[in-house]
């Protein structure tokens, strides 16, 4: 039961609550101004009523004099309500009213301010209770009154701050009666008197009484002090706030710089708008702007006095200033209707003027001005094309007056940027017009003639895009395409977007072009202009094909010169050097579109290109893989018979040496002996080639090559001949080798014979003779060459012509530049003459001839000692041999003298024993030498000829000196050895490899090239092994004296096969008896080496 | 048991059948010196390089192909072209054909550069005893294809001399027919000559539109004129009012 009583309740409850809630609630209203005034009215009444009671209670208390002015303040406070009631009583429609209540009040409360004067005349405040009191007679209508109250406290209360507005309304009085002498005196006593809060109001009032006297002069002069005056009144008041904030305990106020009273205006404002009048008559209008600016103190006075004093130009039609004050204005105005008039009186002005100079900026702003307006929402359409239509004028005027002016050079006239300017302007504020497309191409001009082309391309084709009549359009598009054609010229300070924009733009705009019918001049410069653009754009492949159609549709034109020269070009920036060959071949032939001028530049391009080509082969060929020359071998084919191909044919054997194909080397230079038999590199590559198979010991080849060399090489003719047969001669080929220095001979350079010669000589020595020497080199006395006239003298004395002997040999004695051989010959020679003149020397007759014939003994002997000491290997141990037997058979002629007559038997005796002595001497010198000469071949390793006879006890019996018979050459190189060859052109110096090359020589039986491969060997440090094998190669090749030196240097390097060869040796050649000297003088060694048979 | 042993064998054969297959070397492993891992880089850089050049070469063919497409587009020439147009085909056709054969020798370069990393690949395992290859095949790989290379760049360089020649051909017999015709082939690509006529068709439609507005506009203008002159002349003359002008009939000019 209680559970649904309670639940009854809440229920009901809510529903009370729900239904309150859905009641309407009150609506809060405005109180109205009535009632607010009526509150007003009851709460000062209030107050009054308090304020009458705390007087009633206070009298004699010091602040009663405030009570009784806060009591009149109060009435005065309640009237001014009821005045305000009243006023909205009759809706505001007249100021005029009749209200009692103000009257009774007011008068109310002058009588409660009379009662300060009288009761308490000493206060400080009766200042403001006459000032009061002034005002409250003021709004009675009490004129009289007001003036005598206020003139009470102008004259006895001067340092009050209340006197200055007592002055203002007092001379406002007069000023509104028109008594403007009497008015004047009182602003005027304001303006001489200390700065106040009215100070500037003073001068203003003061400017308006001379306006009103019609004096501009001191009107505008008060008009400018009250802004300044005013300005510094501002400035007090400020650095008085700052000190407030600052340093408030220290802050010093002066009387007057409480604020007084309430300015219902804004003086400086005010100021400065209302002088427009006078500053319009008696100051220059171009200063006008710069004066207003000075002066106004915040925007909107600016703006305004801008305002008033446009309108005041208009109506002067002093058009210098109206340009400059609404050019301003524009600029800063609002964008109203006034705007529109301002810009109207702007180009009004610049057309009477006709000062066009910154007409860019004017049109700006004229156009902005209509823009800013007719943007605006509450702008009806008809409106907005009405305006459209009356500015488009004004723009297009000024855009194409100035254009006009700017052309025709007249004063002040716009430069063309300003000129273009105004163009844009128009363009960007007239979006549609019938004009739109003649001041688009206008536009375009001057874009075009100021270095804009970029822009006027733009331009032209937008005007292009409009135009109907189809010629119109087609000049539009071909002056657009040759702007950007202009556009694109420039390389430098470009940004990308305008490179890509130009390009793009004249593509389309040649493109568009193409579709009309152009005269051929158009027609080609729109085409080149195309192709050049994708050429700028760096397409290169599209490019060539484009610039070669102009060049082949234009042929022998400007252009077609200038696309050849971009296809060329294009193809080098690729780095298509094969292209550009073959273009540049192609633009050099029958046909080519190119003027004749320039196919001498084509064809340096093609000189150049083809080297290019031929060295990006070459770097191929000469790449990681090495060697693959056949690209430089089918270039050099395709271009066979040209200096290409030559210099091709050169890099790829260069490619092939560098890899060390030698059979390449080879092909490649019979391919250029029989291509290019008259190139000048055919000597180094047959020089190259010898000293290729000379490395590679292939001697055959070598000699050949040197022979080929020589044939081509005129200047190196010789020194190739004398190494050919040099090889020839160490290959065992004498013949040869005498068939090539006598070749070498033939040429008149008396050095290079001289060189042939000393060769020739030295080897017909050997191998054929003394007889052979005389009769193959007797013609070549006359060269004075001492090898050869050395060797000559030798064979002339052998064959009994010892006068020319002694002669050749003399000479060779007198020659400074004789060598060690060619001296000891000489020597030689001569004692061969002295041994003759000895032989044939007669039996003395007396003691002075015997003496003589001792002496030519002794001179003999020097002569052979002399042949011994020049160092010649042969000739130091022939000397000797044949010393010894000269002397054995001069001793037997001094023993077998007959004493000369007349000679006593003591004389007969000393003489006898004196040449048996000498005798004795002689026969001892004589196994000296022999023995000496024997020695030669231990102290020396000298197994000469001489030598080995010395040994043998056989001492030389004739002039001809032995030489050991080489053998000539009987067997060809081996087959196989390309192997080994090649391993040792990749290492030259390793002595392992060499050797082996030796021996496989030896085991073919061609010991010759055996010989000078183990020469190199033992250069490259080779050691007792390969001297050995030298001494085998030496033996086998009959050079017997060679072969001893071998083994015997093999035997000191402690080899026992150099000790075992030695001593074999040794008994081949019947010395038996020295092969214990063998096992004296050298210490048995290591096994190992070839040993001989 | 049988299953296993028999997948063991097949397991063991596999890499003897294949042939050989080269395990590249990690280029930050430290076990292996640095001058064989930069061979082994260098060798790698190549395969990329040639990579690079055979999409470039592949660029340049699709380039060849789209080119010969557009500029033998009919509408591009004027009437009576077939002849030249004929021409123009075989010219393009050994651009093209030009084209190929230089792709053909990039792939076949990409191909040795990667048979020559495989054998570079292999020589530095063997050195640094990282694995055991038998680089014959390896080697002889590389051959193979080298001569592969070669046998190209004589097809190449026998293409080229036929190309230059059709080239000359090519452009004397253009130049004797443009001199007379207007040929927009080389100067307008097809789709910006579709695009351009389109624009053009379009511009024109909408002067025709705008012609038959104004036209339309200038008649209404005629017409409204004609019914206010209509409407003046219908006006009855009145005599003047004899009312007073009061304070209503005054006009606010608004001085």
């Amino acid at each position: 039961m209680y559970r649904v009583a309670k639940h009854t309740l809440l229920g009901l409850a809510m529903v009370l609550a729900l239904s309150s809630c859905a009641s309407e609630p009150q609506q809060l209203q405005d109180t109205p101004t009535v009632e607010v005034l009526r509150l007003n009215i009851t709460k000062v009444r209030n107050a009054i009523a308090e304020t009458r009671a705390t007087i009633a209670v206070s009298r004699g208390a010091p602040y009663l004099p405030e009570f009784y002015v806060r009591l009149a303040e109060l009435l005065s406070e309640e009237a001014r309500y009821h005045y305000q009631l009243a006023y909205e009583r009759e809706q505001r429609s007249t100021k005029v009213l009749h209200v009692p209540q103000v009257r009774l009040l007011k008068e109310d409360a002058i009588n409660t301010y009379e009662i300060v004067l009288s009761r308490f005349p000493d206060s400080p405040l009766v200042p403001r209770v006459l000032f009061n009191i002034g005002h409250e007679h003021r709004e009675l209508g009490n004129f009289d009154e007001m003036r005598k109250v206020l003139n009470r406290l102008v004259d006895n209360y001067p340092d009050s701050p209340l006197r200055a507005d007592a002055l203002i309304v007092l001379g406002d009085y007069h000023f509104d009666r028109n008594e403007l002498p009497d008015a004047l005196r009182y602003y005027e006593e304001i303006a001489k008197g200390e700065l106040t809060p009215v100070t500037g109001l003073g001068h203003y009032k003061l400017a308006w009484v001379w306006v009103n006297e019609g004096e501009c002069k001191p009107a505008l002069d008060n008009f400018e002090k009250a802004i300044e005056r005013s300005n510094d009144w501002a400035e007090r008041m400020r650095k008085l706030a700052l000190q407030k904030i600052e340093t408030p305990l220290l802050v010093q106020a002066e009387a007057g710089d409480e604020i007084t009273t309430q300015q219902d205006i804004d003086v400086r404002r005010e100021s400065l708008v209302d002088l427009a009048y006078c500053y319009s008559r008696l100051r220059k209008p171009q200063d006008s702007v710069k004066f207003l600016k000075k002066y106004a103190y915040n925007r909107e006075t600016y703006v305004a006095a801008l305002n008033k004093l446009a309108n005041r130009y208009r109506t002067m039609d002093q058009f210098q200033g109206a340009v400059l004050i609404t050019r301003e204005l524009l600029s800063l105005g609002a964008a109203n209707i006034d705007r529109l008039d301002d810009a109207r009186t702007l180009y009004t002005s610049i057309k009477k003027l006709k000062d066009y100079r910154t007409i860019g900026v004017d049109a700006e702003l004229i156009g902005d001005s209509l823009t800013n307006y007719y943007s605006r929402v509450n702008i009806k359409a008809d409106e907005r094309e009405r305006l459209v239509k009356e500015f488009e004028v004004y723009l297009r005027d000024l855009a194409t007056t100035s254009q006009e002016r700017m052309i025709k050079k007249r004063r002040k006239s716009a430069g063309p940027e300003d000129v273009a300017r105004a163009y844009k302007a128009y363009l960007d504020t007239i979006p549609v017009s019938d004009k739109r497309p003649d001041m688009l191409l206008n536009y375009a001009d001057l874009l075009g003639s100021n270095g804009q082309e970029l822009e006027a391309g733009v331009r032209s084709m937008e005007a292009a895009d409009l135009l109907e009549d189809d010629g119109q359009r087609r000049d539009a598009l071909y002056d657009a395409v040759v702007y950007f054609q202009a556009s694109l010229a420039k390389e430098s300070d470009r940004l990308r977007y305008e490179r890509v924009a130009a390009r793009s733009a004249l593509r389309r705009a040649g493109a568009t072009l193409l579709s009309y019918k152009l005269n051929e001049e158009k027609e080609r410069r729109v085409k080149f202009a195309i192709a050049q653009a994708i050429y700028d754009e760096g397409l290169y492949v599209e490019a060539i094909d484009k610039l070669s159609a102009v060049a082949y549709e234009f042929p022998g034109t400007d252009e077609a010169d200038a696309a050849v020269k971009l296809t060329l070009d294009s193809f080098n920036t690729l780095n298509d050097y094969d292209g550009l060959m073959y273009a540049s071949r192609r633009f050099l032939s029958a046909g080519s579109p190119v003027s004749d001028k320039l196919k001498g530049e084509i064809k340096r391009i093609q000189g150049a290109a083809e080297q290019r080509k031929l060295d990006e082969l070459a770097l191929a060929a000469a790449g990681e893989d090495g060697a693959d020359i056949s690209p430089l071998i089918a270039f050099a084919e395709k271009n066979k018979g040209t200096d290409l191909g030559e210099r091709a044919l050169i890099n790829a054997f260069v490619a092939a040496r560098a890899t060390g194909d030698t059979e390449k080397m080879y092909k490649l230079a019979d391919s250029m002996a029989k291509t290019y038999p008259k190139s000048d590199q055919l000597p180094g590559i047959y020089t190259t080639l010898a000293q290729t198979a000379v490395a590679r010991f292939d001697y055959d080849t070598a000699i050949r090559f040197m022979k080929r060399a020589a044939d081509v090489n005129p200047s190196q003719r010789i020194r190739l001949l004398i190494a050919a047969g040099e090889l020839n001669e160490q290959l065992g080929e004498p013949k040869k080798a005498e068939k090539l220095f006598d070749e070498a001979l033939s040429d008149n350079n008396p050095q290079s014979q001289a060189d042939a010669l000393e060769r020739l000589s030295s080897m017909i020595e050997k191998y054929d003779g003394v007889d052979s020497v005389k009769r193959k080199l007797n013609s070549y006395t006359d060269q004075g060459e001492p090898e050869t006239n050395s060797r000559i003298g030798l064979a002339m004395i052998g064959a009994g012509n010892a006068e020319e002997g002694e002669m050749l040999l003399q000479s060779v004695l007198n020659n400074d530049s004789a060598s060690g051989e060619a001296l000891a010959r000489a020597h030689f020679g001569m004692g061969e003459l002295m041994l003759n003149v000895i032989n044939q020397y007669p039996d003395p007759e007396d003691v002075d001839l015997i003496e003589e014939f001792i002496i030519l003994i002794d001179v003999m002997q020097q002569s052979y000692l002399n042949a011994a000491r020049q160092g010649s290997y042969t000739y130091a141990a022939a000397s000797l041999s044949r010393l010894s037997s000269a002397l054995i058979s001069v001793s037997k002629k001094l023993s077998r003298m007959k004493m000369p007559d007349g000679l006593t038997g003591a004389q007969k005796q000393q003489v006898k024993a004196a040449l048996d002595a000498r005798v004795e001497g002689l026969e001892q010198s004589a196994s000296e030498a022999l023995t000496a000469c024997g020695n030669q071949a231990w102290t020396a390793a000298n197994f000469t000829p001489p030598v080995r006879d010395c040994l043998k006890g056989n001492a030389l019996d004739g002039i001809e000196v032995k030489f050991d018979q080489v053998k000539s050459r009987s067997a060809k190189a081996p087959k196989g050895l390309d192997e080994l060859r090649a391993e040792l052109s990749k290492n030259p110096e390793n002595v392992d490899k060499l050797r082996e090359l030796a021996e496989k020589f030896l085991d073919a039986k061609d010991p010759h090239s055996a010989r000078l491969v183990l020469a190199r060997a033992i250069q490259v440090g080779g050691g007792a092994l390969e001297q050995n094998l030298i001494g085998v190669a030496s033996y086998e090749i009959g050079d017997v004296a060679s072969a001893f030196d071998g083994f015997a240097r093999a035997a000191e390097g402690g080899l026992e096969a150099g000790r075992t060869n030695m001593k074999t040796l040794l008994k081949k050649e019947g010395l038996s008896k020295q092969v214990s000297e063998v096992d004296k003088r050298f210490q048995k060694g290591r096994d190992g080496g070839r040993l001989i048979k | 048991m049988k299953h296993l042993i028999l997948i063991l064998i097949l397991t063991l054969l596999v890499p003897i059948g294949c042939g050989s297959s080269v395990k590249p070397i990690d280029l930050h492993d430290p076990n292996v010196p640095l001058d064989a891992r930069r061979f082994v880089a260098d060798a790698q850089d190549a395969v990329s390089i040639a990579r690079a050049r055979r999409d470039e070469a592949a660029d340049r063919l699709a380039f060849a192909e789209n080119w010969q497409d557009e500029v033998t587009t009919p509408e591009l020439w004027p009437k009576g072209s077939d002849a030249i147009l004929q021409k123009l085909k075989t010219f393009t056709q050994a651009r093209v054909d030009m084209s190929e054969l230089e792709f053909e020798q990039a792939s076949a370069k990409l191909d040795l550069a990667e048979a020559k990393y495989d054998l570079s690949t292999a020589q530095t395992a063997m050195r640094n005893d990282l694995a055991v290859y038998d680089l014959e095949p390896l080697k002889a790989r590389a051959e193979s294809i080298r001569g592969e290379i070669e046998t190209l760049s004589g097809k190449i360089e026998d293409q080229r001399l036929k190309l230059d020649k059709l080239t000359l051909d090519w452009w004397k017999s253009y130049s004797k027919f443009a001199g007379d015709k207007e040929v927009r082939a080389f100067y307008v690509s097809p789709q910006l000559f579709a695009e351009l006529k389109a624009r053009d068709a379009d511009l024109k439609a909408k002067r025709a539109e705008k012609k038959k507005q104004d036209e339309k506009d200038a008649k209404d203008k005629d017409k409204k004129n004609a019914d206010k002159d209509a409407k003046k002349d219908d006006t009855p003359a009145k005599k003047p009012s004899e009312e007073k002008i009061t304070e209503d009939d005054a006009i606010d000019l608004d001085l």
